[in-house]
């Protein structure tokens, strides 16, 4: 066990698995349409620059994975290397990418479902998967790492299987022709628009405290999962593009389903469909893992309050993290956005990438005796070309999601700021807000009894508001008094 | 001071579960289940900013109640 409580129960296998699930999501089945429509049949060299991109980044998460073992990820490392607000901003786009990721996965799966069973309501299928796999989660990391395991090989076995037929159909000439009606522009915007399906691998690293022997299991399952990832992805946009135009694929909602199809008949079909489902639900339990653990590292600090920290004493997982983070992820999932929920995974996963190679580079200046077990190859090109290409990547994304990467950067200075002024003080905030709500509740009642505001409400309301306003004005009064500096 | 411990464990429970109330209505609103935006006089076109506003309510009050229950 480790000394934060956390068990070590997850070996190489279960790492890696853990790697590849979070990285196969339900985007790769729905994505690559598009992706061949911006790029066509050269989608076959995007889908292996993204994994190169990738690796530079998995190369220091290997690294400092290895030399840092203990929960958070991208936040505990940014936390050694630079401290303070660094590693706060680190940590909170972390969290919040994971939530996103995690929402995405699973209103992506109640989508997938939708094809098959059209009259299901998609947030609560979203919600239900949401608790189901929160249970999981619950019930301990290792059979959060099995079931990931499981569903893991289940999805690669239909891969390859997609792969396998897909090889030996024929269609056209047989042959594949390289073209890029579009040109480099055309691959660099599809090379942006399908990185999201490289996204997740670094779960393995947020997990480290749960991984046996980590300073040599770590860097091995996140570069195992990050080759594997280039490997599986290729030959599927290989197989795709060589069974089906692209011009057909651009207009298809779930190409791989299509291309399925028209290699293996309507069981394929199913068989695709299947697949998409177990990738959605895999990588939604990878990010459930992933939020749980940054927001238990960041409660470990002060930012988040201290009820993240408590350890279950049977099952040794941080259930009051897992339970809190999810209640985010259900919030999210009944709105059912998927867009929004989309461009903000890709900036939050984005940013943590850039601030991964930073993290390396500060390290190894700052602590240049640190122990590492591994060391990233061809120092400081990786992490820089790291940087570089991650950066490029926010620029071909789009002005869209640097708005709303803004948004949640400047959220994230308003909850830093706040968790240094000191819960006296919130408290005392909340309490005036609270007064504020009761008194414009009390006055919302008299004007509208009064018929002073011509509302046409049903009477109920005016008792409702009453109610409210008695509640929040005695709570902002206990609050405004508090006799107690030392709250949590 | 057990009196007053006792009263803010009751008002802040209160008023957490009527943040929490306050959520559930305001998907309940946006969604016009049980078609609750004819029941309210609730049109369509502001269901947005009824469902903002009642999110920002809620939030405050769960904040608020929770500071009390943990005093």
């Amino acid at each position: 066990m480790d000394k934060s409580g956390l068990r070590r129960e997850l070996g190489l296998l279960h790492a890696t698995m853990f790697g590849i699930g979070g990285a196969i999501c339900a985007g790769v089945f729905v994505m690559l349409g598009h992706a061949t429509s911006l790029a066509g049949t050269a989608i076959v060299i995007a889908l292996p620059l993204c994994g190169i991109i990738n690796l530079f980044t998995m190369c220091s998460y290997a690294e400092l994975g290895a030399a840092i073992p203990s929960a958070g990820g991208e936040y505990t490392f940014a936390k050694v290397a630079y401290g303070g607000l660094v590693a706060f901003l680190t940590g909170w786009f972390e969290w919040i990418s994971n939530t996103f990721y995690a929402t995405l996965s699973s209103v992506g799966f109640a989508y997938i479902v939708s094809y098959i069973v059209p009259t299901i309501n998609v947030p609560l299928i979203a919600i239900i998967m949401i608790i189901i796999f929160t249970v999981i989660n619950i019930r301990g990391v290792k059979e959060a790492g099995t079931a990931e395991t499981m569903m893991v090989v289940v999805l690669l076995i239909i891969l390859a299987i997609y792969v396998l037929v897909g090889w030996s159909y024929r269609s056209g000439t047989g042959a594949l022709q390289l073209s890029a009606p579009r040109g480099f522009l055309g691959i660099a915007e599809a090379t942006a628009y399908i990185f999201v399906v490289y996204l997740g691998a670094e779960a393995i690293a947020v997990t480290q405290a749960e991984i046996k022997n980590p300073s040599k299991t770590i860097p091995r399952a996140i570069i195992l999962s990050a080759i594997a990832l280039i490997a599986v992805y290729t030959l599927i946009a290989y197989v795709t593009v060589r069974a089906v135009s692209p011009e057909i694929l651009g207009k298809e909602v779930s190409p791989l389903a299509y291309v399925a199809g028209q290699t293996m008949g309507s069981l394929g079909v199913i068989l695709v469909t299947v697949g998409g489902m177990i990738a959605a639900l895999s990588s939604l339990n990878t990010s459930i893992v992933a939020q749980s653990r940054v927001a238990y590292a960041l409660s470990r600090d002060g930012y988040f309050p201290t009820a993240f920290l408590k350890i279950h004493r049977r099952f040794g997982v941080p259930h009051v993290a897992v339970i809190l983070s999810s209640l985010f992820t259900i919030a999210l999932a009944a709105t059912g956005v998927i867009q929004f929920v989309g461009y903000a995974t890709d900036f939050g996963f984005i940013i943590g990438f850039t601030l991964v190679n930073l993290s390396l580079m500060k390290l190894r200046q700052k602590k240049p005796n640190l122990e590492r077990p591994f060391k990233v190859p061809l120092y400081p090109f990786t992490p820089i070309a790291g940087i570089v290409t991650s950066v490029m990547l926010l620029l071909f994304i789009g002005m869209n999601v640097l708005t709303l990467g803004a948004g949640l950067g400047v959220l994230a200075l308003l909850a830093y700021y706040l968790s240094m002024v000191g819960h006296y003080r919130i408290r005392v905030a909340f309490g005036g807000m609270s007064l504020g709500i009761g008194v414009f509740a009390a006055l919302l009642a008299y004007l509208i009894e009064t018929g002073l505001l011509p509302l046409v409400t049903p009477p109920v309301l005016f008792y409702v508001l009453i109610f409210v306003s008695a509640v929040s004005i005695l709570a902002g009064v206990l609050n405004v008094t508090t006799p107690t500096r030392n709250i949590f | 001071m057990e009196v007053r411990k006792i009263v803010s464990k009751v008002v802040g429970a209160t008023q957490s579960g009527i943040g929490v109330l306050a959520i559930i209505l305001a998907y309940i609103l946006y969604y016009n289940l049980f078609d609750i935006q004819r029941m309210l006089n609730a049109s369509a076109q502001n269901a947005p900013l009824y469902m903002l506003l009642l999110l920002i309510f809620d939030l405050l009050s769960v904040i608020s109640g929770l500071f009390l229950i943990y005093e």
